[in-house]
């Protein structure tokens, strides 16, 4: 077992390679923090089957006999040009129980981990990794020096269903049943329809009892509001940041069009809150 | 050579399809059945059938019925109907002859038949019914009365993927016209055409961004597509205020300037005419789903596909069985191969996944992309579509043109891919290792040692490098070298420069090099321009972490 050396503070947790008997709690954290993406299954496809998996490589932090944090790297074979490969590592899910995040367990794991036997043996010379652009920025460039290359990837989607959203809307329905938007939905009540460029047509009927959403075929014609837009423009929605003034700027530059009352479009905009919460999960 | 004789049972299911392949929307297999074989009078001494080979090529239908020709007279009579003859054979006189064959008096005189009558758009009586069999029209004072409730099957036909290909490929510049054309017909529902980014779109309803508004009567309109000078159909329509355009002058003249592209588009998607625009031609490739053993030349094809970008270097067909076929939500019935068909070649692949990414999509760069990436991703689409996913993700390099337009096509967006990054561990090495690979260019340029004094490293990161060039060799180490340049800068810095993502000038102009001597600085410059990585990355998504 490899303990983790490089730092010199005194700690209430200890960084260590994985363990056999480590497996099932690992899967468990992995699992509450990437809940839609890993369970056990996959966890065991990605690592245990990998041909490129080495349990070294693995590092957790372990309080009072409790798996509190892990870090996986797999060794890889990097192209940095067509006449060079380097060794190379993928810095694969880090994750960190809630309860002990902003303690340094993050950088105490990574940095086991770049001290760690397998490492030194192996040498490899870069590590990289897919990170969410704001975690990048305030974990690990300060902490790794990680910079984004010239990446000429280009990612396409294309919606077939709400479904998500639907969802979405079971769950918030609950919430309205349990009293939960009482006041602010007293004596509400309307009819969106959104017509998205290449995705099915969507519509809201919003009343004090609850929401109702269809797609497709299922929606009125008769809507209070009409709203066109397209996905680009309804995924900067989607972001928690700027959201109004995103709204502003794509209404301004004509990507998102209204049509409806004015009584209707304040009250639309008035209550943009619940829009937002139908669209506030992953649904893109 | 066609040969003609008469139907006899066996051949029910034969003209059956070709009936319904023939008139699609209108006639099935069941309606056919009502139609002709449980009529009451039904013949099958009245039905011709034109054959190749033992293939049924063509048909023509006689049904009899009694027909009143005055208030006190009924006589018997034959109406012709569901002529049809293979796509592959018209032209050819087929229906000609199917049309002659019984036509004796004989025939007639047996079932004392007195008048033969039929239905036929007035162009195809002209060319056919008149001139072969003496039809005339007669007196009729049969009115025809039509609404039209939904755009539903000119909206399919519109999204349909091939068409929308066809129609770019027939259109361009009409499919870039950046506007909106909305019809207002009398009793019927608002369509909207759009014609947009390269594409046509059709939409049904109310839109709020039209540009062109065409208000008047269904009946002006199918008049405007019926052939003819359509400039003058449309002045004479406009005088007499059969029709309105409504619109800003600027996009009335942009669209009189293409109106003979126009009039083609409007008429090839109202009369859904898929022969005029879609190719014929049979393609080069087939696609079949994954076998054992293809795993060796998906490999080859990857590291041929991406050998120009930086990424994930293969290993082996068995890392590749791991990543893609085992992967939980990869079945095999979701992994396509497209295949030469002469040579058996595999020269392209897709893996789907259920979760509703497409884990991989490639191609061979020397086949023909536009005709491969088609067929695969319509695989893929249709695969995931029977799936159930909520959406579809696809990567491919951004240089690709061919994914991109063909993922537009199947109304795909752009969506922003996962963000990599990257960092050094061990810099000394991924030094030695970039100037050994520009060796040749470095030792005959330079004879220079360089120390790189960096801030701000992380503790595996020595914080002093030398970088040797000289006659004999490069050499970067971490142990004290006699040097003649000195450059100070933070670790990002330096790293983002051999990365490729700054270059030494800009570096140097935003003050982030300190370099002594200063006589030295364009020979540094030289010596960081040849060393930074100059590659593009690309990670395709089954190598996302």
């Amino acid at each position: 077992m490899a303990e983790g050396s490089g730092l010199s503070e005194a700690r209430e947790y200890v960084c260590r390679s994985l363990d056999k008997r480590d497996e099932e709690e690992v899967k468990r954290l992995v699992k509450n923090a990437f809940r839609e993406f890993l369970d056990g299954e996959y966890w065991d496809w990605k690592y245990k089957q990998n041909p490129d998996f080495d349990p070294s490589l693995v590092m957790v932090a372990e309080k009072d006999g409790r798996v509190i944090g892990c870090d996986h790297w797999l060794l890889k074979d990097l192209r940095l040009s067509p006449t060079l490969e380097v060794k190379a590592v993928l810095g694969a899910d880090i994750v960190v129980n809630p309860e002990f995040r902003g303690k340094g367990v993050g950088k105490a794991l990574l940095v086991s981990l770049r001290y760690s036997e397998t490492v030194k043996r192996k040498n490899p010379v870069i590590i990289y990794m897919f990170a969410d652009v704001n975690l990048a920025q305030n974990f690990y460039t300060p902490t790794g020096g990680y910079i984004p290359p010239l990446d000429r990837t280009a990612s396409y989607i294309k919606i077939l269903n709400w479904r998500k959203v639907k969802e979405n809307a079971r769950l918030l329905n609950e919430e309205i049943r349990a009293g939960k938007f009482k006041s602010r939905l007293a004596g509400f009540e309307l009819k969106v329809l959104f017509k998205i460029v290449n995705a099915p047509a969507l519509c809201f009927y919003i009343a004090e009892e609850g929401i109702q959403v269809g797609e497709g075929d299922e929606c009125f014609e008769d809507a209070d509001i009409v709203v066109w837009s397209d996905l680009a423009t309804l995924q900067k929605m989607n972001c928690k940041r700027g959201r109004k003034t995103n709204l502003f700027r794509a209404a301004l530059t004509g990507k998102l069009k209204f049509r409806g009352k004015t009584s209707k479009l304040l009250s639309f905009y008035r209550n943009l809150w619940i829009i937002e919460q139908l669209f506030s999960r992953r649904v893109i | 050579m066609y040969k003609y004789r008469l139907f006899s049972s066996k051949d029910s299911d034969a003209v059956r399809e070709l009936v319904r392949v023939t008139f699609p929307g209108f006639l099935d297999g069941t309606y056919w059945d009502w139609k002709h074989r449980n009529y009451p009078r039904f013949d099958p001494l009245l039905v011709a059938i034109a054959e190749e080979d033992g293939e049924i090529v063509g048909c023509s239908h006689w049904l009899q019925n009694s027909l009143k020709l005055g208030s006190d007279v009924v006589v018997n009579s034959l109406l012709t109907c569901d002529l049809a003859v293979r796509l592959d054979h018209r032209g050819r006189g087929i229906a000609k002859n199917l049309l002659l064959q019984r036509r004796t008096r004989e025939t007639f005189k047996k079932r004392g038949i007195v008048v033969n009558y039929d239905f036929a758009g007035p162009r195809l009586a002209a060319r056919l019914y008149t001139p072969l069999l003496g039809y005339l029209p007669p007196k009729l004072s049969t009115r025809k009365y039509f609404k039209l409730l939904s755009w539903k099957k000119i909206v399919d036909f519109v999204s349909d993927v091939d068409v929308q290909r066809a129609l770019r490929k027939e259109f361009s510049k009409v499919c870039s016209l950046n506007m909106t054309i909305s019809l207002k017909m009398r009793s019927a529902p608002q369509l909207n055409l759009i014609f947009k980014s390269g594409k046509i779109e059709a939409t049904e309803g109310a839109h709020g961004d039209s540009d062109i508004t065409i208000e008047g009567d269904t009946h002006t309109f199918i008049s405007l597509m019926n052939g003819g000078n359509i400039t003058r159909k449309i002045v004479k329509a406009v005088l007499e205020r059969r029709i309105k355009f409504n619109g800003k002058l600027s996009k009335l003249l942009t669209a009189y300037r293409n109106v003979g592209q126009l009039e083609t588009v409007f008429r090839v998607i109202f009369t859904r005419d898929r022969d005029s625009v879609l190719p014929k031609a049979t393609s080069k490739y087939d696609v079949r789903t994954f076998q054992d053993g293809d795993e060796a030349k998906i490999v080859q094809l990857l590291n041929k596909a991406y050998a120009d970008y930086g990424g994930p270097a293969r290993k082996s067909p068995e890392y590749w069985r791991w990543c893609c076929l085992e992967r939980p939500d990869v079945e095999r019935s979701g992994l396509f191969v497209a295949v030469d068909k002469r040579k058996g070649d595999v020269v392209g692949h897709v893996v789907a996944g259920r979760s509703g990414n497409v884990w991989e999509l490639c191609y061979d760069p020397e086949q023909d992309g536009e005709e491969i990436v088609p067929m695969l991703i319509d695989k893929a689409v249709g695969y995931l579509e029977k799936a159930g996913v909520t959406s579809i993700n696809i990567t491919a390099p951004m240089e690709d043109k061919t994914i991109r337009r063909t993922c537009m096509d199947y109304g795909f967006i752009h969506n922003p891919p996962p963000k990599v990054f990257l960092s050094v561990l061990d810099l000394v090495k991924l030094a030695s290792l970039l100037a050994n690979d520009r060796k040749e260019e470095l030792t005959t340029r330079f004879d220079e040692t360089v120390l790189v004094k960096l801030e701000d490293a992380p503790s595996w990161i020595s914080s002093t490098i030398f970088i040797k060039i000289g006659k004999n060799g490069v050499q970067v180490t971490d142990r004290p070298l006699p040097h003649s340049i000195n450059l100070e800068t933070d670790f990002l810095t330096f790293s983002s420069l051999l990365f490729g993502n700054l270059s030494p000038s800009k570096a140097l102009s935003s003050a982030k090099f300190r370099v002594t001597p200063s006589s030295k600085v364009s020979t540094l410059v030289e010596i960081l321009s040849c060393l930074r990585m100059k590659t593009k990355w690309f990670f395709p998504l089954s190598e996302f972490g």
